[in-house]
């Protein structure tokens, strides 16, 4: 048997757009069921493709097995509402056919927003968009999650629940409610992205799955005629221009590389042209957004081939912009990172300093290498080394405790060679 | 070249919590594993058994009793079997130690068939 299609790509799509399809068809009420069905078809190709070969066309084997495993369900008796036995009546072939409609992307669409529900808690969104609609297993989602497998499968039910008392319609909401309840869909997926990118936990640097899927599912909304607006495309943008990064920020010996250390040349410029073309059409907005400026940034970084180039005047401006209506810490230290480049190492170390004193900060090394990098660059070795083991005392990953100790051995070692264009990753 | 069964042990519950992509990532190196067994002339056959266990018949005294097999649920089932032709069993063996069906708790039984 051979295989013509990138198959993890056909599962990974299909499975949302499976159950995105059946639960359309047959209710919210029964979304769980139908993700059982889902996953059981899987598994059914999982046991019987490695025997038979890869179907001519797989997505149509796919729906036609999820189908027969909900008539299956149905037929056990496992379905209590009388109301959904329009079931045996249905098609497969019938089904197959549609996915291929441009109705798909709707009926994708309508689930990622009522999945991401602004009266449901944002991790319950999270969990619902990762695992009911991109199929991620609980088990994976955990970890990144702080949280563990059972109460993840206990928030998930009650989610489910949730949805299903407050007769949460299955749609794309009306105009005069979109763009709130856009807004919402673009949180969750942004969330989705950095989980993935800057992994929090686990023993992963990177979960290159969760960034694809939320990808994916932020090029539903932005290329979506009624749905997609510009705030919409920043974030696509954004999500590429950072993809495009993925393997060389990761490099195969699993030995993490800062933005400047990167072999800029592996950088998927695919990705970056595709990235700068959304960052384009994002101008379609009113108003400019902590998004376009994110995407702004990442682009700044994006199309400069030599770190030593880095435009940070440019990069910095984009900061102080974004710091009028962004204050996370992530946007403060990034504005600190920026600042030190064009005004200095010192001018730098003053703003690390404000805001290790005003912000209450979650567990991440990023505050403390940032300081021990100023330092290291104002020749402050002893001072970096110690901000070096307070930032390797927070490393959530061996691959970040391993970037971390041989930036600091570096600086032990040849405290002169400090790079010019540092920033950060 | 003499024939051998490769029956695969494994337990589907195990798969319940897997995720769309691994699962494709399994059989793509399934593709890739069958494709160079027959580019290589040894597969002969492989066929999946259905989950229900089948059945199993004994003769008790003067009659014959059927009885269900183990079912789908049950820790190990034969999910199905390739038949390949190999040198000698050690051989046998090699040609089933990269099968990507060896993960988890899945194991291979290599039986030679009994050419004599």
């Amino acid at each position: 048997m051979s295989v013509a299609v990138d198959l993890e790509a056909v599962f990974r799509r299909e499975r949302g757009r499976l159950v995105a399809l059946l639960t359309r068809r047959y209710g919210l009420a029964r979304l769980a069921d139908v993700e059982d069905a889902v996953q059981a078809a899987m598994v059914a190709a999982l046991r019987r493709w490695p025997f038979d070969g890869v179907p001519q066309n797989p997505a149509a084997w796919l729906h036609r097995a999820a189908q027969r495993q909900l008539i299956d369900q149905w037929r056990r008796g496992q379905w209590i509402d009388p109301a959904a036995v329009d079931v045996d009546m249905a098609d497969p072939g019938e089904i197959a056919a549609e996915s291929f409609s441009e109705e798909l992307s709707d009926a994708e669409l309508q689930l990622l927003f009522v999945l991401c529900h602004p009266s449901l808690p944002l991790e319950s969104q999270l969990v619902l968009a990762l695992h009911s609609f991109g199929g991620l297993a609980l088990r994976e989602l955990a970890a990144g999650l702080f949280s563990t497998e059972a109460a993840l499968a206990q928030r998930l039910r009650r989610a489910r629940q949730q949805l299903t008392d407050a007769g949460v319609p299955l749609e794309v909401p009306p105009p005069e409610q979109l763009p709130g309840r856009r807004r919402a869909v673009l949180a969750a997926l942004y969330l989705m992205f950095n989980e993935g990118y800057q992994s929090a936990a686990g023993e992963q640097y990177q979960r290159e799955d969760l960034c694809v899927e939320a990808l994916r599912l932020a090029r539903l909304v932005a290329d979506h005629p009624g749905v997609g607006d510009g705030e919409a495309d920043a974030l696509v943008a954004l999500m590429l221009l950072h993809s495009a990064r993925l393997a060389s920020r990761l490099p195969p010996d699993g030995q993490p590389l800062l933005l400047h250390e990167q072999d800029r040349s592996q950088w998927d410029t695919g990705q970056i042209g595709l990235g700068l073309r959304y960052l384009d059409r994002a101008r379609r907005s009113e108003a400019v957004t902590s998004l376009h400026l994110q995407a702004a940034i990442a682009a700044e970084h994006a199309t400069t081939m030599q770190a030593t180039d880095t435009r940070w005047h440019v990069i910095l401006g984009y900061y102080e912009r974004l710091l009028c209506m962004d204050t996370s810490p992530a946007a403060l230290l990034g504005h600190a990172v920026a600042f030190s480049r064009v005004h200095g190492a010192a001018a730098g170390l003053d703003l690390l300093t404000r805001i290790a004193e005003t912000r209450t900060r979650e567990r991440s090394p990023f505050l403390h290498a940032a300081r021990a990098d100023m330092l290291g660059r104002l020749g402050r070795v002893g001072d970096a080394v110690d901000a070096y083991a307070l930032a390797i005392g927070q490393a959530r990953s061996s691959a970040e405790r391993l970037l971390l100790e041989r930036r600091r051995d570096a600086l032990v070692i040849s405290p002169t060679r400090c790079d010019p264009a540092h920033g950060s990753d | 070249m003499a024939k051998y069964l490769l029956l695969l042990h494994e337990t589907p519950a195990q798969y319940a919590d897997m995720s769309p992509a691994d699962m494709a990532r399994i059989i793509e190196r399934y593709a890739a594993w069958a494709a160079g067994l027959a580019q290589r002339g040894h597969l002969v056959s492989g066929e999946k058994l259905t989950d229900d266990g089948g059945r199993h018949l004994r003769r008790e005294r003067t009659s014959v009793v059927a009885m269900d097999g183990p079912y789908a649920e049950a820790k190990d089932v034969i999910g199905g079997f390739f038949m390949v032709e190999a040198e000698s069993l050690e051989h046998a063996e090699r040609l089933a130690d990269d099968c990507p069906h060896l993960q988890g708790s899945n194991w291979i039984e290599v039986r030679a068939i009994d050419a004599m």
